[in-house]
């Protein structure tokens, strides 16, 4: 029964990596959709009937050993001419199905009428002289050792067939349900009368001055973990530690900033879990050298994410703002204390810091709006027009986050009055409907319509 | 509109989409800030300008250089002193007073132009910030932070250039002056500038070109302990354009220069600083076409300089440029040096328009991986003392090149190195393919 029950998830993984080629590209060559795999691909075009190969071929290639090859799979429309091309080049008949492993050059290397075995499409492969992606940059890299976009494209190559065979091995990671509201933290409770009781069935908060909890997680047996994920934890380690993720200027499709981050099966392998931990403090101490940067937050909390430990208060702590500097912390700390309560449900430290920054932003306003008052007074004139928002006054990023922090703390009371204030300065009725589905998501629906009210 | 209105209506106008990313870097950076503490006023007798004129000068003095005073200039008895006058309880005479903005209130004055360390003093006292002083009193505590450091050289440049133009007897207006007086043609980022800016400019002598630039030690330090590829600034990859123009005694990262020879055996610290500074030499996507995609980020031409200087050799660079120039994905360039070293593999080479069809584009493309990537590399061997290599590496692009400009330019290049039997040779050669 759980075998039945996992049949969705074997399939679905496949489907979703199978593309269609659709009426629309119909101007598509073989040779433009062949140009970015010098790996090799395979291609499908259903027969006269309709069947179709391409959803075989997709479960297929996701199985060992052709997993392993990471090749691309693709159904072409018959009645395109791309498929008419590929069609062609063997003479193939329209009434059956056809799959082909073909090359970047056009060449077929293996063809066939039926569904091929994963082990079929492996050994075809091997037989074909292709390399694959994985491959060819470990060649490349054999010669340019220190080329960094190199590096970041076999630690993507070798993380996402990680993470496939770590799929395969322990099942598919359970989709995390939405943060619960909890009634930690001083909260005041739910609104009285809204009917916003924190839903049954939640996860308790952690422990007041502990760690959060990792949930309960299958873990990799020492072999398996060895065998699915060494190459990647060396070659991280070595991508961290030598600093190629810390230049301050990337093209904007550099493989690098995502590269950096480890693998979100991470937390499924002791041994990834083991360097996360160990190398956290280095990443640590990068990070509290440019506070601003998103992407060294992003590094941090994939490892904080696999290691366990680690909170962003923690990384702060010592450290002043800089001078001059109008907000503390940086908006990308901000982020990650928000990524930080999403994943271990613990909204404090957050709220905290999403109501400083929110105090601030105000206080900012306030001071602008004096000084030009003050202007006006000078001079004689009539005080600025400020009926405008500033978008710091109304519905934002900030107040939004505050009102999910307060909410999932269960303060509820604090959060309507805080969607009244800033409805009050800038009665918005497009920000009460974002107000109220906020509301819903969280858990508080009884606040979800009084919000909704708000904005008629 | 004064500074405070304009910030509020800023605010209202550019504010809207709040989430911003751009714009919360610029909140965040503090450059949408409170309005300055106090201003400055300054009463004249009608026609005169006396105190205006030394408070323009005084302004600029190096002891107020980290400030920037927001002033009012009133004749006497043209009206609005009189209000001013009365509501501050002054006599109507020459002087200036300094008005504390939140308390409505004069906190200093005098009748003539004061002492600048005095009105420096006077500024802080105000509550004006020196962010040089501060930043650097924050990196002593968090030496770590790259973004003070950031901030700081932001800070020293402009500084180090307006000292510099002082020295020289020059004066060239910012971006921001030009735009102010509505010369918007010649704000523009890559407009040349006209000579006249300078016309009569003084060259300096070593120790003057130090005491401009002396706050390049920062930089130094940057480069000395390879933090620079972490900084983001424009200060490592824009140039100023005028600055091309400039006379070389002053701006030239010329560093085999005899005049730099004395300095540069001592500290190092010219050839680092003016080359980071990029003071010669327009950056990537300024003269020249972007980098092609899917290759490490070039290094600009003239952080090349700077480190081949400070180095004293080709490592940092080659970090750099070399996998870049291995990785090329133009056959002109990258053939030779790449014959067997592909593109990182599933990033296709995707300009390979054909030369005889897009022959502009073509030279566009090869002149911009001379630009971003063989020439700093060749420059770099050249000052580094490794002619030999250099030689080679000119040798083995020039193999596979169908470019014709290749062997001028790697000949002027040499020529500007010092190198000049190198120069008459490369300039002898051809590509056995030449693109016409």
């Amino acid at each position: 029964m759980r075998r039945l029950l996992l049949l969705p998830f074997l399939l679905a993984a496949p489907l979703r990596a199978q593309s269609v080629v659709a009426a629309g590209d119909n101007s598509l060559t073989l040779a433009q959709l062949l140009r970015f795999h010098g790996e090799g691909m395979i291609l499908c075009v259903p027969g006269a009937n309709g069947r179709s190969l391409g959803q075989d071929v997709a479960v297929a290639l996701e199985q060992e050993p052709a997993v392993g090859l990471l090749l691309a799979s693709q159904e072409l429309e018959p009645g395109l001419n791309v498929a008419k091309e590929l069609a062609r080049l063997r003479g193939w008949g329209s009434d059956k199905p056809h799959w082909a492993l073909i090359g970047a050059d056009r060449r077929i290397h293996a063809e066939g009428t039926e569904a091929p075995t994963s082990a079929a499409l492996a050994a075809a492969y091997r037989a074909s002289g292709l390399r694959t992606r994985a491959d060819r940059v470990r060649d490349f890299l054999q010669d340019h050792s220190e080329h960094r976009e190199a590096l970041a494209h076999l630690l993507l190559e070798l993380r996402i067939l990680g993470e496939k065979r770590t799929e395969r091995v322990l099942g598919p990671t359970p989709e995390e349900d939405p943060p619960p509201p909890s009634a930690k933290g001083g909260g005041d409770g739910p609104a009285k009368g809204v009917g916003d009781e924190p839903a049954p069935g939640r996860k308790p908060p952690p422990p007041e001055d502990g760690e959060p909890e990792p949930p309960p997680q299958a873990l990799l047996a020492d072999d398996a973990d060895a065998r699915i994920w060494d190459e990647y934890a060396g070659l991280y380690e070595r991508f961290i530690t030598e600093g190629h993720w810390l230049d301050a200027v990337t093209e904007g499709s550099s493989p690098v900033p995502l590269a950096a981050q480890l693998s979100e099966a991470a937390d499924r392998s002791p041994r990834l879990r083991g360097l996360a931990a160990r190398l956290l403090p280095f990443v640590e101490e990068r990070l509290r050298g440019r506070l601003s940067d998103e992407r060294r937050w992003n590094v941090w909390l994939s490892l904080r994410a696999a290691a366990g430990q680690g909170r962003p208060g923690q990384v702060l702590s010592g450290l002043e703002p800089l001078p001059g500097v109008r907000r503390w912390p940086p908006g990308a700390a901000l982020l990650a204390y928000v990524g930080d309560a999403r994943r271990s449900g613990d909204w404090r430290e957050a709220e905290a810091v999403l109501q400083a920054t929110y105090d601030q932003d105000l206080d900012f306003l306030r001071t602008l709006r004096a000084a030009a008052e003050g202007d006006a007074a000078g001079q004689g004139g009539a005080p600025p027009a400020t009926s405008a928002s500033s978008g710091l006054d109304g519905w934002s990023g900030v107040v939004s986050l505050l009102v999910e922090a307060k909410l999932r703390l269960g303060r509820s009371a604090d959060a309507d009055r805080l969607v009244a204030e800033v409805f009050a300065r800038v009665p918005n009725p497009a920000a009460a409907r974002m107000a109220a589905a906020l509301a819903r998501k969280c858990g508080a629906p009884g606040l979800g319509d009084r919000w909704e009210r708000l904005g008629r | 509109m004064n500074l405070r209105t304009f910030c509020l209506a800023w605010a209202f106008a550019a504010l809207l989409p709040a989430q911003n990313a751009v714009l919360a870097a610029h909140l965040d950076r503090g450059e949408v800030s409170a309005p300055p503490p106090a201003t400055l006023l300054v009463f004249e007798a009608k026609g005169s300008r006396i105190l205006s004129e030394g408070f323009a000068v005084l302004l600029k003095s190096e002891a107020l250089q980290a400030f920037e005073v927001p002033s009012r200039h009133l004749a006497l008895g043209a009206g609005p002193d009189r209000a001013l006058l009365a509501r501050h309880h002054l006599a109507a005479k020459a002087q200036w007073v300094l008005v504390d903005r939140r308390r409505d209130a004069v906190v200093a004055g005098g009748e003539g132009v004061p002492d600048p360390d005095d009105f420096a003093r006077s500024l802080l006292q105000a509550g004006f910030k020196d962010r040089v002083r501060e930043l650097r009193a924050y990196l002593k505590v968090h030496p770590q932070s790259l973004e003070a450091r950031e901030l700081l050289l932001s800070l020293l440049r402009p500084r180090a250039e307006r000292a510099a133009q002082r020295l020289m007897g020059v004066s060239i207006p910012s971006a921001r002056e030009r735009l102010r007086q509505a010369d918007l043609a010649r704000a523009l980022p890559d407009a040349a500038a006209p000579d006249a800016d300078l016309a009569g400019a003084k060259a300096l002598d070593p120790s003057e070109d130090l005491a401009a630039w002396g706050a390049g030690q920062e930089l130094d330090t940057v480069f000395k302990n390879g933090q620079w590829r972490e900084l983001n600034g424009d200060w490592v990859r824009e140039a100023r354009p005028w600055t091309r123009r400039a006379p070389p005694s002053a701006w030239s990262t010329n560093a085999g220069s005899p005049r730099w020879k004395p300095p540069c055996a001592r500290r190092r610290l010219p050839e680092t600083l003016l080359g980071a500074l990029a003071l010669d030499e327009p950056g990537p996507g300024r003269g020249s076409p972007a980098p092609p995609a899917g290759l490490p980020p070039a290094l600009p031409p003239h952080a090349a300089r700077g480190l081949a200087a400070a180095a004293g050799g080709a490592g940092p660079l080659r970090v750099g440029a070399e996998p870049r120039r291995l990785a090329s994905p133009e056959g002109a360039l990258a053939g030779p040096l790449g014959a067997g070293a592909p593109p990182p593999p599933g990033r296709p080479r995707r300009r390979r328009a054909p030369a005889h069809r897009h022959r502009d584009i073509h030279h566009a493309l090869l002149d911009g991986d001379w630009t971003s990537t063989l020439a700093p590399l060749l420059e770099c061997c050249l000052r580094g003392g490794e002619a030999a290599h250099a030689d080679a590496l000119f040798l083995e692009a020039l193999a596979a090149s169908r470019w014709s400009e290749l062997a001028p330019k790697a000949s002027a290049l040499a020529r500007r190195c010092g190198q000049p039997a190198l120069a008459a040779r490369w300039s002898a050669l051809r590509p056995p393919a030449t693109s016409r």
